[in-house]
Parts: C-alpha cells; sequence; structure tokens
C-alpha cells in the first residue's frame, strides 16, 4: 500500500506513469534477479494483482460510477 | 415550463466566460463528481452570474450549453493556509493579538495563488500564524481571478487560537508554558467574555493537556462550534477526537510513512478530515496528494475527496464552496480524469463563474 500511495504521489506531482509502473515491477525484480517477476509476460510467475478503477495510481478506484435514471 | 434553447458547442475545457456574461451557461462534461465524491455521468451544471443555478440532467434553465470533455471537480479548499501572504502573518507585541486581520497581509497579485489554481485549488483560508494565544482573524482568499489576481471573498473568518507550547515558550509572545498560555486565555476570556473568541474559534493544539484544557473551557463557555487543528503528533493525542472534524496539515514529499498508521487510526475513530498547507511547502499539489494518500490508506475515497472539499468548507461554516450544488459559488476545475487518480490533470479552473486558467493542451497528457 505504501508503495502505491507513494507511486501516486510521484504522478501526481508530474512523474512519468510508465517510468514510475516500471519502478514497481520490472526494475526491482531486475535488481533482485527474479526475472520471472514483475510483468505479465509468458513464462512469468503467475503473481498478480486485480485493480479496480482506471489505473493502479487511481486512488477513487472504489467508486462506481451512476448514471440518471 | 421553460424550454432549453441550447447552442451546443463543444471544448476541451471551459470557455473563456467573464463576470460580464449575463445569460446561463449550461456545462455538460462526461460527468462531474459529486459533494460525497461519486462520479455522476450525464448531469449538466447551469451557472448565472457567478453561481451554480441547477445541476441536473435535464435542466430546466435555458442557455448556452458548452460540452466539456472531462470530469468537473468543485474546487479544492485549503483548510489553513499561509502562502501567498507577507511572512510574517502575526504581531509579536502581545500575547494575544485578537484584532490582527490577515486579509492585511496577502500578498494578492502573488504567483503563489495563480499557481494553486491551476492545482485545482480556487479557495484558500489564510490563517495568522499560531504564535499568540489569540493570535487574529484567518481570511477566505478566491485563488484567482480574471484579472489574475486573487480575491479576499471574507476578510474576517474565525479568531485563530492556540495552545503551542512550542511557541508560547518564547518569553517574546507569551507565558513560558501551557500553563502560562492558558491563563491568558481565561484572562482574555475574562476580560472580554466570549466575544474575544469569536462564535467558531479554531484552536492550534499539540498535545492532550492543551486540548483537554481547551475543551473545558469551551464548555464553560457554551462554545460547541470550536474547531482544532491538530499540529506536533496527533498520534499522542488524536483519540480525543473521536467523531469530530479537525484539521490537519497536508504532508509534504517524505513525510508519508510515519503518518500512515495515524491516519489509518483516525479513520477506524471516525474522525473527519480537513486538510491545510500552512507555510509547509510550495508543493501545489500537496492537497491533492494528501487526499490520494488518505485514500489509499483508509480505503475511504469519499472521506479523502471531502477532506479537500466539503470538510473544509463546513469547518468555515459555509455552504457556498467546495461542492457542486445548486447555491455554490461556481468554482469548478475541470479534470482529465477523476481528481483522486494521479494520472489526471487539471484542464481548466473557473472560480465565480470565471475562467481563470486554460491549460494548453496541446502539451497536456
Amino acid at each position: 500500500m505504501m508503495l502505491l500511495t507513494r507511486a501516486g504521489d510521484l504522478i501526481s506531482r508530474g512523474a512519468d506513469p510508465a517510468t514510475v509502473w516500471e519502478s514497481l515491477t520490472t526494475v526491482p525484480a531486475e535488481i533482485l534477479g527474479m526475472s520471472d517477476y514483475g510483468s505479465l509476460s509468458s513464462g512469468s510467475s503467475a503473481t498478480m494483482l486485480l485493480f479496480e478503477g482506471n489505473s493502479p495510481f487511481d486512488a477513487s478506484a472504489t467508486f462506481k460510477v451512476h448514471k440518471p435514471k | 415550463m421553460l424550454t432549453t434553447l441550447s447552442l451546443i458547442a463543444s471544448f476541451a475545457s471551459f470557455p473563456l466566460l467573464s463576470s460580464a456574461q449575463q445569460s446561463a451557461t449550461i456545462l455538460a462534461p462526461d460527468a462531474i463528481v459529486a459533494a460525497d465524491g461519486q462520479l455522476l455521468e450525464g448531469y449538466k451544471v447551469v451557472i448565472a452570474d457567478g453561481k451554480i443555478i441547477e445541476v441536473s440532467a435535464d435542466p430546466r434553465t435555458a442557455g448556452i450549453e458548452v460540452r466539456l470533455h472531462g470530469v468537473l471537480s468543485p474546487g479544492f479548499v485549503d483548510t489553513f493556509a499561509q502562502l501567498g501572504a507577507d511572512i510574517f502573518l502575526t504581531e509579536q507585541s502581545d500575547k494575544v493579538t485578537p484584532n490582527v486581520l490577515v486579509a492585511d497581509g496577502a500578498r494578492l497579485g502573488s504567483d503563489v495563488w495563480q499557481e494553486l489554481a491551476k492545482h485545482g485549488v480556487t479557495s484558500a483560508h489564510l490563517v495568522p500564524d499560531p504564535t499568540n494565544v489569540l493570535s487574529g482573524s484567518g481570511a477566505l482568499i478566491a485563488t484567482a481571478s480574471e484579472a489574475s489576481v486573487a480575491k479576499v471573498t471574507d476578510g474576517q473568518t474565525v479568531q485563530i487560537a492556540s495552545l503551542l507550547s512550542s511557541s508560547v515558550s518564547d518569553g517574546r509572545v507569551g507565558p513560558s508554558s501551557l500553563a502560562g498560555a492558558l491563563e491568558v486565555l481565561h484572562e482574555s476570556v475574562a476580560t472580554h467574555g466570549a466575544r474575544a473568541l469569536g462564535s467558531l474559534p479554531w484552536f492550534f493544539v499539540e498535545d492532550a493537556a492543551g486540548t483537554r484544557s481547551v475543551k473545558n473551557l469551551m464548555s464553560d463557555l457554551n462554545i460547541n462550534s470550536a474547531k482544532f487543528i491538530l499540529l506536533g503528533d496527533p498520534g499522542e493525542y488524536a483519540g480525543l477526537f473521536t467523531n469530530e472534524l479537525v484539521g490537519l496539515p497536508a504532508f509534504g514529499m517524505g513525510e508519508l510513512a510515519r503518518r500512515a498508521e495515524l491516519w489509518r487510526r483516525m479513520s477506524e475513530a471516525n474522525i473527519s478530515v480537513a486538510f491545510g498547507t500552512r507555510m509547509s511547502n510550495t508543493e501545489y499539489n500537496s492537497l491533492r496528494s494528501s487526499a490520494m494518500a488518505w485514500s489509499r490508506i483508509t480505503r475511504d475515497p469519499q472521506a479523502a475527496f471531502e477532506s479537500i472539499t466539503v470538510n473544509p468548507a463546513t469547518m468555515l461554516g459555509r455552504d457556498d464552496i467546495g461542492r457542486i450544488a445548486k447555491g455554490a459559488r461556481a468554482d469548478l476545475v475541470l479534470w482529465s480524469a477523476h481528481p483522486l487518480d494521479a494520472q489526471a490533470r487539471v484542464l481548466a479552473t473557473m472560480i465565480a463563474g470565471e475562467t481563470v486558467y486554460r491549460a494548453d493542451i496541446s502539451t497536456n497528457n
């Protein structure tokens, strides 16, 4: 949770979302020598998260969209 | 029933509306953000004379309809700000200076205000430095206008008081201890009555002893509307505010980790918060960042959104800012997505019906 909160903070202040996402996924995996983690790709570990909302950085994610009746 | 005669135009952001605009304008965004933070699709916001006069899927008011590509949010409200003012918002000539009006120290032409408007902040409550026990009245500032300067919309909001031992220990401005500060406060009230505090005083506190003392005094004076800004380490005393609404400093870079557990516990105690920036930084995005962090940490996005919109307005006793509702001032921000989505960017800002900022769409993501 803290990682995602910090990442959202960086992006809201102008950081590139793709770069920030990599810093949470592929970059640490590479540093740790865990090449089968950090991405959704053929052969990778089936270790996944399911986010609500438009993106992992959307802190309004639990909101529902209502349409007028 | 009135017939809506709409001339439909399409804009990526607000049209250049001015205060001289006579007829009603019907803003038709992709979605609006309701007071509780929920997205409502298909709703339109009708504005005239600087105010919102109708919010409806099918407005009855006639006017020119403007299609907006984006999410329309109420402007954010900074609960307690000190940027954009002369450095010293205080008089150190006495331990109580209740007649200080910080509106006199506001630098309305400062670029700070424009930057805040660009980041979705349309109102800021400027407060005096809480160094004296009674330190003067706050002022509500509209952060931008057509003339590119901020405006004082209420020059005397609430009396700011403080029981901060870190401040009153300074011999220049007060007694040497919290007990001494309390004595000053009691003395002032005894001399001037509750008038010295006003009907809606705000207290800056930083510990349990000061908080209990103020609460006891307010109880003696039958003032039920006092509000508190929690400084210091609220982890030590926030439990005294269960089920209440309090002011809380927005966080700056690097400060988040040690606040997460505190915020989680405050949420669990049903403490509502209103974020303010005080002097903390020049990070114009800190209100929004704090709200996003509150949402993530507490899993309560509604409370998070309210912390920078409705709650600050409630602390000030106002219902005309911080919400998209009939009768509210037309302080509106057009975002590329929900403002709690970190990837959202401000496309345009309107204050009191005037378009005060439009992003350069060609460079906006």
